[in-house]
């Protein structure tokens, strides 16, 4: 079963009970390392989800939040409409699998993004398309290990991730912080194959959604953009929820 | 005396005289024309490639070049457009937007290139009404009409009388959508830049990316080549904000530039030709010559002329057959550029340079196309000639007299 | 040693010259003493090979010599650069060859003028003195002629006028009859002979031309490059 790299805001399937297992030590065995990735991959994950999350985007040139509820069912489809500002107010996206379309009110149309324009931006925000199409598992699609960098923290413990050969994954390796208490994540950095830093996410606020622990902010912070930076927030979130499988349709993206 | 004298003696030997001039007039005539005519090419290929386009001057925001940017914007953009308009030698200006979005027609989607533009002075500046290929220009208002080019139109199964649909964003950050009239299809000659081209009034343009009296680029075009580089001061004086950065094509087109100059690099495989046809034909004369007048120079050393005189009448008569010869030969050279500067020379299959076609070529008669050659001719002649002409400025008087 | 610029023209001492033939060293002339007075009229006779040439062409600083000194006019030529041998060579000798050698492509007049061109002589100046000349050798009314459109001895005598114009210390005349006939000849060694007495002018020959030997004052005989007899005669 594949999952998401994008688990953060992308997926938006918020997963996986989590369990207070508390490591004292560092896990020297495969299997505990296995055990922590895996977790990783579940964090967001389950079934369905339904959630409102705010988003605010930062650039040197403007700055505004948006606020939007997300639905998800199986790690196929997601579906997002926005429901402020009022100039945005009813814009929807809606996934299946590798595809998408977004729904302008506007002009009551609704567009098919192509392969081509994948890499550009989602409303504006630091993510792309493609970040909410493209699911990656850790566990199945990088080859890990525990690393122990130069600034390393007491409390943290540091996973270096890279994509097994042949896969099209963009990043050359992905660091991942997370906390030796209850390995939940507090960061993770991405590096292009060169070794540059790409973009970092943050993550924080821990809060208990639907008996899950997860951190319910997410800050997305690109390298290349100075001054840029994307902000998701849940504010509410409920995983395994009843969702009907017709909120993933066209007819539904049209509607206001 | 010693130009007389040299200018007589290449009258004396009438045959050679007319050999070696003949090699010289014929390097020189075919280096004028190979000149002439790979600069009118090129000319031919910088008018196309400026003035349907590009402008032979452009003005931004600083930086914009290096790193376009929605938000790179030049503000109040009427104002700046007349102070460069009152300039003399400005012929036009365009102001225009560039923006990235996505076009969608039904299922088919493309990411296109928006370009804002003010159809009047749009046409007066690059003719932009003659890359109109089917249907009609766009209305000088905020009309909701949008022009596509000829391949876009395909990739998008779309024609005049179809609906685009735009979504990209803003510069206040909002999504930006709005749904265009297609009223025509553009066709630029150059093909990538036509599956992408989505062309609005600059109103319409303004509108959709909340861009209101912005623009991110002005084109000028002036009325004669030659005087891009004094014109780009003058605009940066009449512009007076040090926000805004004015360059000549050269510049922002320099990869096309840097190109152009690399091709006519060609032009110095013609000059090496030249020089050595000139070498052959001169080396042999001279040196004949010299041999033959050994005595000439003895007498002329005894009665006390310096060995530098002699050397200088040595070269002073190759160069008066090498000033003969380019005379004879300018007049040729510029009668045939000038003749194919009218009539051109069709290729047999159409040449493509920078993403236009060309089907027509036409030589230029400019100075270049003679001095060059000029300066060629001259040049290899004395150097060629100066071995022989050492040798007769050394001529031992003693010995040249004993040789009865 | 000292020379007296102001009677002895050229001064000679222990001159010798030796040519490498084919890696055989042979001497043209060997240990000269030998003094030219202003105002003489001397012929230097010997047969063919006996350093005629040579030592004509030593004094006049066209060939260098292997051994001794040349003073002309007081100056010793081994101690010239080419420049001022040149120059020299051009303000104070005039030069009769015997192949007459005009430059072709000028005309009488050009030929004459030449040198007082390189000397920088004003035009007017050259004119009248090309004029006087043209009109003592008798060739009034040939000036524009070309040197192929004159007789051996109309070339001789431009060749003659040509050596003279610039009044010249000196004057080496080298075979000057060897190419004319016997009247034609005399009459150009009367007229040479005319212009010693009037203008003081000095004439040196190297000749076998007993026409010559007639007329010369003072005969100086070489025989394998030494000076054998040296006779001066009223």
């Amino acid at each position: 079963m594949s999952k998401k790299v994008m688990w953060a805001f992308a997926t938006l399937c918020f997963l996986t009970a989590y369990p207070l297992a508390l490591i004292a030590e560092a896990p020297s065995d495969t299997a505990e390392v296995d055990r922590i990735v895996r977790k990783l991959d579940d964090l967001y994950r389950s079934q369905s989800s339904y959630g409102e999350v705010e988003m605010e985007i930062i650039t040197p040139h403007w700055q505004r939040t948006l606020a939007m509820k997300v639905w998800t069912l199986g790690l196929e489809k997601t579906f997002i409409r926005i429901t402020s500002p009022l100039k945005e107010k009813g814009v929807a996206t809606l996934r299946i699998g590798n595809e998408m379309w977004n729904y302008l009110p506007k002009v009551n149309k609704v567009i098919k993004i192509p392969p081509s324009m994948m890499m550009s931006s989602w409303m504006g925000s630091d993510f792309t398309n493609d970040d909410l199409v493209k699911e990656y598992s850790f566990f199945e699609d990088y080859t890990y290990r525990l690393i122990t960098p130069e600034d390393a923290k007491e409390d943290l413990l540091y996973l270096e991730c890279s994509p097994k050969e042949g896969l099209p994954i963009v990043w050359g390796s992905i660091i991942i912080a997370v906390r030796r208490a209850d390995t939940i994540p507090v960061w993770q950095k991405y590096y292009d194959e060169k070794g540059n830093l790409m973009r970092i996410w943050n993550f924080g606020e821990v809060r208990l959604f639907s008996n899950r622990r997860v951190p319910a902010v997410m800050e997305i912070i690109p390298q290349a953009k100075e001054g840029n930076k994307t902000v998701v927030r849940y504010l509410t979130a409920t995983f395994d929820a009843d969702i009907e499988d017709n909120v993933f349709t066209l007819r539904n993206l049209r509607s206001r | 005396m010693i130009f007389k004298i040299a200018f007589r003696n290449v009258f004396r030997q009438r045959r050679r005289t007319v050999l070696t001039m003949l090699t010289m007039f014929g390097g020189f005539t075919l280096a004028s024309i190979s000149i002439g005519w790979s600069d009118g090419t090129y000319s031919h290929i910088i008018d196309m490639f400026t003035r349907n386009q590009l402008g032979h001057i452009q003005v931004h925001s600083e930086g914009y070049l290096d790193r376009p940017s929605l938000y790179k914007v030049i503000k109040d953009y009427e104002n700046v457009g007349k102070n460069i308009q009152s300039i003399p030698d400005v012929e036009a200006w365009a102001p225009r937007l560039y923006a990235a979005g996505l076009a969608s027609v039904g299922e088919k989607s493309a990411g296109i290139r928006i370009i804002g533009l003010d159809p009047e002075s749009e046409n007066a500046a690059t003719h932009f009404d003659k890359k109109i290929a089917r249907g009609t220009v766009l209305n000088d208002a905020n009309t909701h009409e949008a022009l596509l080019g000829k391949g876009l139109a395909r990739i998008l199964r779309t024609t005049i009388g179809g609906e685009v649909v735009v979504v990209s964003q803003a510069a206040d950050g909002s999504i930006a959508n709005d749904i265009y009239a297609i009223v025509g299809i553009v066709d630029t000659g150059d093909e990538y830049s036509d599956q992408t081209g989505f062309y609005l009034t600059l109103q319409d343009a303004q509108e959709l990316f909340a861009l209101e009296n912005r623009v991110h680029e002005i084109v000028v075009i002036a009325s004669n080549l030659d005087r891009i580089g004094p014109l780009v001061g003058e605009i940066e004086d009449a512009v007076s904000n040090a926000a805004l950065s004015v360059a000549p094509w050269q510049e922002f087109a320099k990869s096309f530039y840097n190109a152009m100059r690399a091709d006519q690099e060609g032009m110095w495989i013609s000059l090496f030709v030249i020089i050595l046809i000139v070498a052959v034909g001169v080396l042999n004369t001279v040196l004949m010559s010299v041999l033959e007048r050994t005595r000439e120079y003895g007498v002329l050393k005894a009665l006390g002329v310096r060995p530098k005189q002699i050397f200088g009448l040595v070269l002073t008569e190759v160069n008066i057959m090498a000033t003969g010869s380019i005379i004879i030969g300018a007049g040729l050279g510029i009668l045939i550029n000038y003749l194919l500067s009218i009539h051109g020379i069709s290729y047999p299959q159409s040449l493509t340079y920078g993403g236009f076609e060309f089907q027509e070529m036409y030589s230029e008669v400019n100075a270049r196309s003679l001095i060059i050659p000029a300066i060629t001719v001259i040049v290899s002649a004395s150097l060629v000639a100066t071995f022989p002409a050492i040798r007769a400025s050394r001529t031992a008087p003693a010995r040249a007299m004993r040789a009865h | 040693m000292e020379v007296n610029a102001q009677t002895e023209i050229i001064v000679a001492e222990g001159v010798s010259k030796t040519y490498s033939d084919h890696g055989v060293p042979v001497s043209a002339v060997k240990e000269i003493d030998l003094t030219i007075r202003t105002e003489d009229f001397a012929a230097i006779v010997g047969p063919s090979g006996s350093g005629k040439t040579t030592f004509l062409n030593i004094i006049s600083g066209l060939d260098t010599v292997t051994e001794g000194k040349v003073w002309l006019n007081g100056k010793l030529l081994s101690e010239m650069s080419g420049r001022e041998l040149s120059d020299f060579r051009r303000d104070n000798i005039g030069f009769i060859f015997q192949a007459y050698n005009l430059i072709p492509v000028l005309s009488v007049e050009e030929n004459i003028e030449y040198i007082m061109l390189l000397q920088g002589v004003p035009k007017s100046e050259r004119h009248s003195k090309v004029n006087k000349i043209l009109a003592e050798l008798g060739l009034s009314g040939f000036e524009n002629r070309m040197p192929t459109q004159l007789s051996g001895g109309q070339q001789q005598r431009v060749a003659v006028a040509r050596a003279m114009v610039s009044n010249p210390s000196i004057i080496l005349a080298d075979e000057p009859t060897a190419n004319l006939d016997s009247k034609t000849g005399a009459e150009l060694l009367d007229l040479m002979r005319e212009l010693n007495k009037t203008s003081g002018m000095t004439f040196v020959f190297s000749t076998h031309d007993p026409m010559v030997m007639e007329r010369a004052h003072r005969l100086v005989t070489l025989k394998d490059g030494q000076v054998v007899s040296d006779e001066i005669r009223e």
